[in-house]
């Protein structure tokens, strides 16, 4: 005999057998009208507020021996450009002026053998000046040049860290780039660099500090006394990649000049395929 | 309190024969994955038996006016400006052997001997010509180097050495000359 549970006596409540079963059953149902349900539109993007114009993402660039080569042509444009305003500012001395006009013209001769190196490997020529280092280095910095107590001091200083951020970048690049050949002829450029900048800081401080820098000699300051950087022909034993520091303009009023650093090219510096001028 | 049993439990049957041998599979396929990314890292790394005898054409080359700056020091050049470029020279040497695992020592002769009398007597104007061959030669090299290291190295050695050139137009008395100051002329020496 079969004994029952009585049913009808107790309560109108759910057990718990019920609820998973009906619950089932009812998650199943919604899931099936869900899935037949009509899509009737409308925007299910996140809400905005304000007007501003939608912002519109850059391309991917890709970085290629190409891209570097542009990069550094850019950059020689970028420092003819810096020299050329200042040699319109008066910011050099005869003799100077003399090496600056000699550097210029390798400048754009060097930006001409990139250029050509560039479309040699399918890539196109860019002969203009680097926007990115122009707005935040060379505009900056002949701001404060131009408006400066002693501008010939400030030209010279400004030349010779322009040079050497040139040297640094094409030595720098060697590690970036992935073809030997453009290696080479990076370097040969690089080493021109490199001797603009020593020749630069030989005929500045050389007959007062000496060639070598602090790290070769524990005599060598690395400011003057009124904390200008001091340049160096031979500042480290391995030529270097690091930044450039810059100081220039007149005192303001906080006592201070303005300074900062230059630096090597990286990715927002990088004259990608998809740029042209 | 029983449990039910476990795979871990049960007999090796034919379920549990699949499962060790798709473990098996994994630490194989695993291991093949180690032994694939060291190769894919370290293939860019290794130098070839050609970039070896490159670089060590350039160390000796290094240790070369090493000796040479030594020897123009005891034959009584001026002392400080000499022995750093002396001291500099070694170090691009320790910096090729720290790339190459070769060991920093020996020199090129040939180079030497032709050398040696030239420092002794004219120093600073056969320093220049070492040096802006130094600096030709090792940029010459970077177009048969392919790893990226050690072409940074090289790199920074013709940076230098450059510079060189430059202090030693200097202390000759052509500082001013734009054309020696800026040209490099020399000719690379030849590879082997």
């Amino acid at each position: 005999m079969i004994r029952r549970r009585p049913t009808t006596d107790t309560p109108a409540g759910i057990d718990r057998r019920t609820m998973l079963r009906n619950g089932g059953l009812a998650v199943g149902v919604g899931a099936l009208l869900s899935a037949c349900a009509k899509n009737f539109g409308g925007d299910t993007a996140p809400g905005r507020v304000g007007v501003a114009d939608e912002a519109t993402s850059l391309p991917d660039g890709e970085i290629n021996d190409v891209v570097l080569v542009r990069t550094m042509q850019s950059l020689e444009h970028s420092v003819a450009e810096a020299l050329r305003l200042m040699t319109e500012a008066g910011g050099y001395s005869a003799a100077l002026q003399t090496y600056v006009d000699r550097f210029a013209a390798d400048h754009a001769a060097n930006g001409a053998a990139l250029g050509a190196l560039a479309e040699a490997n399918g890539g196109e020529s860019y002969a203009c000046p680097n926007t990115w280092f122009m707005s935040r280095y060379v505009e900056p910095m002949y701001g404060a040049v131009a408006s400066s107590d002693d501008v010939q001091r400030d030209c010279r200083a400004a030349t010779h860290a322009l040079e050497t951020m040139l040297a640094h970048s094409y030595q720098f690049l060697v590690g970036l780039t992935t073809e030997p050949e453009h290696r080479r002829q990076m370097m040969l450029l690089g080493a021109s660099a490199a001797r603009r900048s020593a020749m630069l800081a030989a005929q500045a401080s050389a007959g007062t500090h000496g060639y070598l820098g602090p790290s070769l000699n524990a005599e060598a300051p690395e400011t003057d006394g009124l904390g200008f950087p001091i340049p160096y022909a031979v500042p480290s034993t391995f030529g270097r990649v690091d930044q450039v520091p810059v100081v220039v303009g007149a005192v303001d009023d906080e006592g201070s000049r303005f300074s900062t650093t230059l630096q090597t090219p990286a990715e927002n510096t990088f004259v990608y395929d998809y740029l042209s001028c | 309190m029983n449990q039910s049993p476990t795979a871990t439990d049960t007999p090796d049957t034919e379920h549990d024969g699949l499962r060790r041998r798709l473990m098996a599979g994994g630490l194989a396929a695993a291991a093949l994955g180690v032994l694939g990314s060291r190769t894919a890292s370290a293939a860019p790394n290794e130098l070839s038996a050609r970039e070896m005898e490159l670089l060590r054409f350039a160390q000796l080359l290094e240790l070369t006016a090493r000796d040479l700056y030594d020897a123009a020091t005891a034959a009584g050049a001026p002392g400080p400006l000499w022995e750093a470029m002396s001291e500099q020279h070694e170090a691009y040497a320790q910096a090729i052997a720290s790339i190459t695992g070769l060991s920093a020592t020996g020199r090129n002769d040939a180079v030497y001997d032709a050398q040696v009398d030239g420092f002794r007597t004219d120093s600073v104007l056969a320093a220049h010509a070492l040096e802006s061959a130094a600096a030709a030669t090792h940029t010459e090299l970077l177009a048969h180097i392919t790893q990226a290291h050690a072409a940074e190295v090289i790199a920074s050695i013709v940076s230098s050495e450059s510079r060189h050139c430059v202090v030693l137009a200097d202390v000759a008395g052509l500082g001013t000359n734009l054309d020696i100051n800026l040209i490099n002329s020399a000719d690379p020496l030849e590879l082997p």
